[in-house]
Protein backbone atom coordinates (compact mmCIF):
# COMPACT_ATOMS: atom_id res chain seq x y z
CA UNK A 1 0.00 0.00 0.00
CA UNK A 2 1.00 3.40 -0.70
CA UNK A 3 1.95 5.51 1.91
CA UNK A 4 -0.36 8.45 1.87
CA UNK A 5 3.09 10.86 3.49
CA UNK A 6 6.50 11.01 2.45
CA UNK A 7 8.77 9.36 4.63
CA UNK A 8 11.18 12.59 4.53
CA UNK A 9 7.53 14.13 5.92
CA UNK A 10 6.90 11.79 8.59
CA UNK A 11 10.60 11.65 9.81
CA UNK A 12 10.50 15.53 10.50
CA UNK A 13 7.32 15.04 12.37
CA UNK A 14 8.53 12.42 14.54
CA UNK A 15 11.51 14.10 15.35
CA UNK A 16 9.59 17.40 16.51
CA UNK A 17 9.37 15.73 20.15
CA UNK A 18 12.57 14.20 20.97
CA UNK A 19 15.79 12.57 19.28
CA UNK A 20 15.74 9.24 17.93
CA UNK A 21 17.53 6.83 16.08
CA UNK A 22 16.63 4.26 12.81
CA UNK A 23 14.35 1.37 14.69
CA UNK A 24 13.22 3.76 17.35
CA UNK A 25 11.86 6.15 14.52
CA UNK A 26 10.17 3.36 12.54
CA UNK A 27 8.12 2.78 15.45
CA UNK A 28 7.52 6.17 16.53
CA UNK A 29 5.98 7.02 13.16
CA UNK A 30 3.82 4.32 13.01
CA UNK A 31 2.64 4.48 16.46
CA UNK A 32 1.91 8.60 15.84
CA UNK A 33 0.08 7.91 12.49
CA UNK A 34 -2.00 4.68 13.75
CA UNK A 35 -0.20 2.25 11.56
CA UNK A 36 -1.30 4.79 8.47
CA UNK A 37 2.57 5.66 7.56
CA UNK A 38 4.82 2.32 8.05
CA UNK A 39 8.61 2.50 7.22
CA UNK A 40 11.36 0.17 7.06
CA UNK A 41 14.74 -0.38 6.73
CA UNK A 42 14.87 0.39 3.00
CA UNK A 43 13.24 4.11 3.43
CA UNK A 44 13.81 4.82 6.65
CA UNK A 45 17.81 5.26 6.32
CA UNK A 46 18.36 6.86 2.86
CA UNK A 47 15.52 9.81 4.10
CA UNK A 48 17.31 10.28 7.07
CA UNK A 49 20.50 10.45 4.94
CA UNK A 50 18.97 12.77 2.70
CA UNK A 51 17.46 15.60 5.40
CA UNK A 52 20.92 15.23 7.06
CA UNK A 53 22.35 16.35 3.69
CA UNK A 54 19.45 19.36 2.94
CA UNK A 55 20.35 20.24 6.49
CA UNK A 56 17.24 19.66 8.18
CA UNK A 57 18.69 17.19 10.73
CA UNK A 58 21.86 16.44 12.35
CA UNK A 59 23.29 13.38 13.73
CA UNK A 60 25.49 12.14 16.56
CA UNK A 61 26.18 8.88 17.72
CA UNK A 62 25.76 7.06 21.13
CA UNK A 63 28.23 5.03 23.17
CA UNK A 64 28.91 2.10 21.60
CA UNK A 65 26.03 -0.66 22.92
CA UNK A 66 26.81 -4.46 23.28
CA UNK A 67 23.28 -5.69 22.42
CA UNK A 68 24.17 -3.82 18.97
CA UNK A 69 27.82 -5.94 18.69
CA UNK A 70 29.80 -3.23 20.22
CA UNK A 71 28.45 -0.13 18.18
CA UNK A 72 26.75 2.94 18.89
CA UNK A 73 23.14 4.20 17.87
CA UNK A 74 23.14 7.18 15.50
CA UNK A 75 20.83 9.45 16.76
CA UNK A 76 19.15 12.45 15.21
CA UNK A 77 17.87 15.85 15.48
CA UNK A 78 16.51 18.77 13.58
CA UNK A 79 18.12 21.50 13.24
CA UNK A 80 16.66 25.13 13.48
CA UNK A 81 15.58 24.70 9.24
CA UNK A 82 14.36 21.31 10.43
CA UNK A 83 12.28 22.84 13.11
CA UNK A 84 10.70 25.55 10.90
CA UNK A 85 9.76 23.15 7.84
CA UNK A 86 8.45 20.20 10.44
CA UNK A 87 6.25 23.58 11.95
CA UNK A 88 5.43 24.16 8.72
CA UNK A 89 4.75 20.75 7.90
CA UNK A 90 2.78 20.36 10.64
CA UNK A 91 -0.68 22.10 9.56
CA UNK A 92 -1.26 19.85 6.24
CA UNK A 93 0.06 16.64 8.61
CA UNK A 94 -2.11 16.85 11.18
CA UNK A 95 -4.94 14.51 9.92
CA UNK A 96 -2.27 11.65 9.75
CA UNK A 97 -0.08 12.94 13.37
CA UNK A 98 -2.24 12.43 15.96
CA UNK A 99 -1.16 13.10 19.66
CA UNK A 100 -1.36 9.84 21.64
CA UNK A 101 -4.72 9.30 23.50
CA UNK A 102 -5.32 11.17 26.18
CA UNK A 103 -3.12 14.14 24.96
CA UNK B 1 -5.52 23.81 17.68
CA UNK B 2 -1.65 23.52 15.76
CA UNK B 3 -0.65 25.76 18.09
CA UNK B 4 -1.53 23.84 21.25
CA UNK B 5 -0.03 21.23 20.05
CA UNK B 6 2.98 23.32 19.35
CA UNK B 7 3.09 23.89 22.86
CA UNK B 8 2.19 20.55 24.48
CA UNK B 9 5.53 18.76 22.10
CA UNK B 10 7.94 22.16 22.91
CA UNK B 11 7.29 21.07 26.99
CA UNK B 12 7.74 17.18 26.23
CA UNK B 13 10.53 17.64 24.31
CA UNK B 14 11.75 19.85 27.28
CA UNK B 15 10.86 17.65 29.81
CA UNK B 16 12.35 14.19 27.80
CA UNK B 17 15.68 16.36 27.73
CA UNK B 18 15.37 17.41 31.47
CA UNK B 19 15.45 13.77 32.32
CA UNK B 20 18.26 12.91 30.45
CA UNK B 21 20.15 15.74 31.76
CA UNK B 22 18.57 14.62 35.15
CA UNK B 23 17.57 17.94 36.39
CA UNK B 24 14.88 17.47 38.86
CA UNK B 25 13.86 20.80 38.89
CA UNK B 26 13.99 21.16 35.05
CA UNK B 27 11.58 17.62 34.98
CA UNK B 28 9.32 19.02 37.69
CA UNK B 29 8.50 22.06 35.96
CA UNK B 30 8.30 21.00 32.16
CA UNK B 31 6.41 17.95 33.37
CA UNK B 32 4.12 20.73 35.02
CA UNK B 33 3.59 22.65 31.86
CA UNK B 34 2.99 19.53 29.92
CA UNK B 35 -0.04 18.86 31.77
CA UNK B 36 -1.43 22.42 32.17
CA UNK B 37 -1.78 21.58 28.52
CA UNK B 38 -2.91 18.25 28.31
CA UNK B 39 -5.27 17.45 31.15
CA UNK B 40 -4.80 13.82 31.59
CA UNK B 41 -2.44 11.46 31.35
CA UNK B 42 -0.52 10.61 28.50
CA UNK B 43 0.80 7.30 27.59
CA UNK B 44 3.22 8.19 24.65
CA UNK B 45 5.34 10.48 26.81
CA UNK B 46 5.15 8.14 29.45
CA UNK B 47 6.71 5.49 27.53
CA UNK B 48 9.47 8.13 26.14
CA UNK B 49 10.45 9.12 29.27
CA UNK B 50 10.74 5.55 30.67
CA UNK B 51 13.16 4.88 27.15
CA UNK B 52 14.99 8.26 28.47
CA UNK B 53 15.42 6.71 32.20
CA UNK B 54 17.21 3.20 30.86
CA UNK B 55 18.87 4.63 28.49
CA UNK B 56 20.48 6.52 31.37
CA UNK B 57 20.51 4.28 33.65
CA UNK B 58 21.97 1.74 30.90
CA UNK B 59 24.89 4.31 31.03
CA UNK B 60 25.30 4.90 35.12
CA UNK B 61 27.40 1.48 36.07
CA UNK B 62 26.04 1.32 39.41
CA UNK B 63 22.61 0.88 37.86
CA UNK B 64 23.45 -1.92 35.76
CA UNK B 65 25.72 -3.33 38.60
CA UNK B 66 22.92 -3.28 40.61
CA UNK B 67 21.00 -4.92 38.06
CA UNK B 68 17.90 -5.81 37.96
CA UNK B 69 16.49 -4.66 41.32
CA UNK B 70 18.90 -1.46 40.32
CA UNK B 71 16.95 -0.85 37.47
CA UNK B 72 13.44 -0.83 39.08
CA UNK B 73 14.74 1.50 41.85
CA UNK B 74 16.51 3.77 39.87
CA UNK B 75 13.21 4.27 37.90
CA UNK B 76 10.59 4.54 40.75
CA UNK B 77 13.35 6.60 42.59
CA UNK B 78 13.78 9.02 39.92
CA UNK B 79 9.69 9.57 39.66
CA UNK B 80 9.27 10.02 43.53
CA UNK B 81 12.19 13.03 43.58
CA UNK B 82 10.08 14.72 40.54
CA UNK B 83 6.76 13.99 43.02
CA UNK B 84 8.59 15.13 46.24
CA UNK B 85 9.73 18.61 44.01
CA UNK B 86 6.53 19.33 42.72
CA UNK B 87 4.61 18.62 46.08
CA UNK B 88 7.88 21.20 48.16
CA UNK B 89 7.93 23.75 45.26
CA UNK B 90 4.31 23.56 43.58
CA UNK B 91 1.79 22.37 45.98
CA UNK B 92 -1.06 23.84 44.04
CA UNK B 93 -0.08 21.61 40.80
CA UNK B 94 0.85 18.57 42.34
CA UNK B 95 0.73 15.62 39.79
CA UNK B 96 -1.81 13.68 40.50
CA UNK B 97 -1.52 10.03 41.88
CA UNK B 98 -2.90 7.92 38.85
CA UNK B 99 -0.63 9.87 36.47
CA UNK B 100 2.66 9.31 38.51
CA UNK B 101 1.45 5.65 38.83
CA UNK B 102 0.97 5.86 34.35
CA UNK B 103 4.66 6.94 34.38
CA UNK B 104 6.04 4.40 37.40
CA UNK B 105 4.48 1.40 35.29
CA UNK B 106 6.04 2.77 32.24
CA UNK B 107 9.14 2.72 33.14
CA UNK B 108 8.90 -0.69 35.29
CA UNK B 109 7.08 -2.43 31.64
CA UNK B 110 10.72 -0.93 30.02
CA UNK B 111 12.71 -2.05 33.18
CA UNK B 112 11.17 -5.33 32.68
CA UNK B 113 13.06 -5.64 28.89
CA UNK B 114 16.30 -4.89 30.52
CA UNK B 115 15.58 -7.27 33.45
CA UNK B 116 14.91 -10.21 31.35
CA UNK B 117 18.45 -9.52 29.77
CA UNK B 118 20.22 -8.92 33.17
CA UNK B 119 18.77 -12.26 34.81
CA UNK B 120 21.87 -13.65 32.87
CA UNK B 121 24.49 -12.16 35.41
CA UNK B 122 26.61 -14.47 37.04
CA UNK B 123 26.50 -14.89 40.49
CA UNK B 124 29.81 -13.45 41.47
CA UNK B 125 29.08 -10.21 39.70
CA UNK B 126 30.58 -7.24 41.75
CA UNK B 127 29.27 -3.59 41.90
CA UNK B 128 30.93 -1.41 39.32
CA UNK B 129 32.57 -4.21 36.97
CA UNK B 130 30.88 -3.87 33.59
CA UNK B 131 32.76 -6.67 32.09
CA UNK B 132 29.78 -9.27 32.89
CA UNK B 133 27.46 -7.10 30.96
CA UNK B 134 29.35 -7.20 27.67
CA UNK B 135 29.85 -11.21 28.20
CA UNK B 136 26.33 -11.16 28.58
CA UNK B 137 25.33 -9.69 25.47
CA UNK B 138 27.36 -11.99 23.36
CA UNK B 139 26.19 -15.21 25.47
CA UNK B 140 22.02 -14.17 25.20
CA UNK B 141 21.42 -13.81 21.47
CA UNK B 142 19.84 -16.94 19.91
CA UNK B 143 21.24 -16.77 16.66
CA UNK B 144 24.69 -17.02 16.87
CA UNK B 145 25.36 -17.69 13.08
CA UNK B 146 23.03 -15.09 12.11
CA UNK B 147 25.05 -12.20 14.07
CA UNK B 148 28.39 -13.79 12.85
CA UNK B 149 26.91 -13.66 9.05
CA UNK B 150 25.87 -10.01 9.80
CA UNK B 151 29.28 -9.12 11.39
CA UNK B 152 30.59 -10.23 7.96
CA UNK B 153 28.57 -7.95 6.20
CA UNK B 154 30.02 -4.88 7.86
CA UNK B 155 33.62 -5.53 5.70
CA UNK B 156 31.13 -4.89 2.69
CA UNK B 157 29.36 -1.82 3.55
CA UNK B 158 30.67 1.45 5.01
CA UNK B 159 31.20 1.62 8.98
CA UNK B 160 28.35 4.40 9.12
CA UNK B 161 25.77 2.16 7.03
CA UNK B 162 27.23 -0.39 9.26
CA UNK B 163 26.92 0.99 12.60
CA UNK B 164 23.26 2.36 11.71
CA UNK B 165 21.56 -0.49 9.94
CA UNK B 166 23.70 -3.68 10.82
CA UNK B 167 23.47 -2.46 14.38
CA UNK B 168 19.84 -2.36 14.31
CA UNK B 169 19.23 -5.63 13.01
CA UNK B 170 21.47 -7.31 15.72
CA UNK B 171 19.38 -4.66 18.30
CA UNK B 172 16.26 -6.55 16.88
CA UNK B 173 17.97 -10.24 16.82
CA UNK B 174 18.93 -9.83 20.48
CA UNK B 175 15.62 -8.55 21.54
CA UNK B 176 14.41 -11.86 20.90
CA UNK B 177 13.96 -14.87 23.43
CA UNK B 178 17.70 -16.16 24.64
CA UNK B 179 17.23 -20.19 23.49
CA UNK B 180 17.46 -22.12 20.51
CA UNK B 181 14.05 -20.88 19.81
CA UNK B 182 10.77 -21.69 17.32
CA UNK B 183 11.35 -22.45 14.09
CA UNK B 184 9.62 -19.46 13.49
CA UNK B 185 11.54 -17.07 15.60
CA UNK B 186 14.99 -18.80 13.18
CA UNK B 187 12.98 -18.29 9.86
CA UNK B 188 12.28 -14.51 11.10
CA UNK B 189 16.14 -14.29 12.18
CA UNK B 190 17.07 -14.95 8.96
CA UNK B 191 14.54 -12.95 6.98
CA UNK B 192 16.28 -10.08 8.94
CA UNK B 193 19.65 -11.31 7.90
CA UNK B 194 18.53 -11.35 4.26
CA UNK B 195 17.12 -8.13 4.33
CA UNK B 196 19.43 -6.57 5.56
CA UNK B 197 22.28 -7.98 2.90
CA UNK B 198 19.69 -6.44 0.68
CA UNK B 199 19.14 -2.80 1.64
CA UNK B 200 22.93 -2.23 3.12
CA UNK B 201 24.19 -3.09 0.04
CA UNK B 202 21.52 -0.82 -1.88
CA UNK B 203 22.37 2.19 0.73
CA UNK B 204 25.98 1.64 0.24
CA UNK B 205 25.64 1.50 -3.73
CA UNK B 206 23.20 4.95 -3.56
CA UNK B 207 25.89 6.25 -1.43
CA UNK B 208 28.68 5.71 -3.36
CA UNK B 209 26.38 7.06 -6.69
CA UNK B 210 25.41 9.94 -4.74
CA UNK B 211 29.57 10.91 -3.37
CA UNK B 212 30.59 10.26 -7.19
CA UNK B 213 27.86 12.32 -8.50
CA UNK B 214 28.30 15.67 -6.18
CA UNK B 215 31.82 15.05 -6.85
CA UNK B 216 30.99 15.34 -10.66
CA UNK B 217 29.24 18.98 -10.21
CA UNK B 218 32.23 19.93 -8.10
Amino acid sequence: MESPISAKAALLQALISEDGYGLDLIERVKKRTNGQVVLNQGSVYPALRDLEREGLVKSYESEPLPERGGRPRRYYKLTAAGQRSAFAQGRALAPFFLLPEGA
Amino acid sequence: MWWGRGRSVGARGRFLRALEEDSTRECARTFRTHFRSNASADEGMADSAALTTTERARRSSNAWAEAPDGLRGYSIAQWHRINEYLAQELPSEKISADTLELFIQAALRKVEGEAALLSHLPADHKAGDMAPRVEVVTRQGSQPRARRALELLQVLVPKRIADEEIGDALEVINALPAGPGSRWTRVLVWVKVITTYFWTILHTFREKAMAAGSKKTE
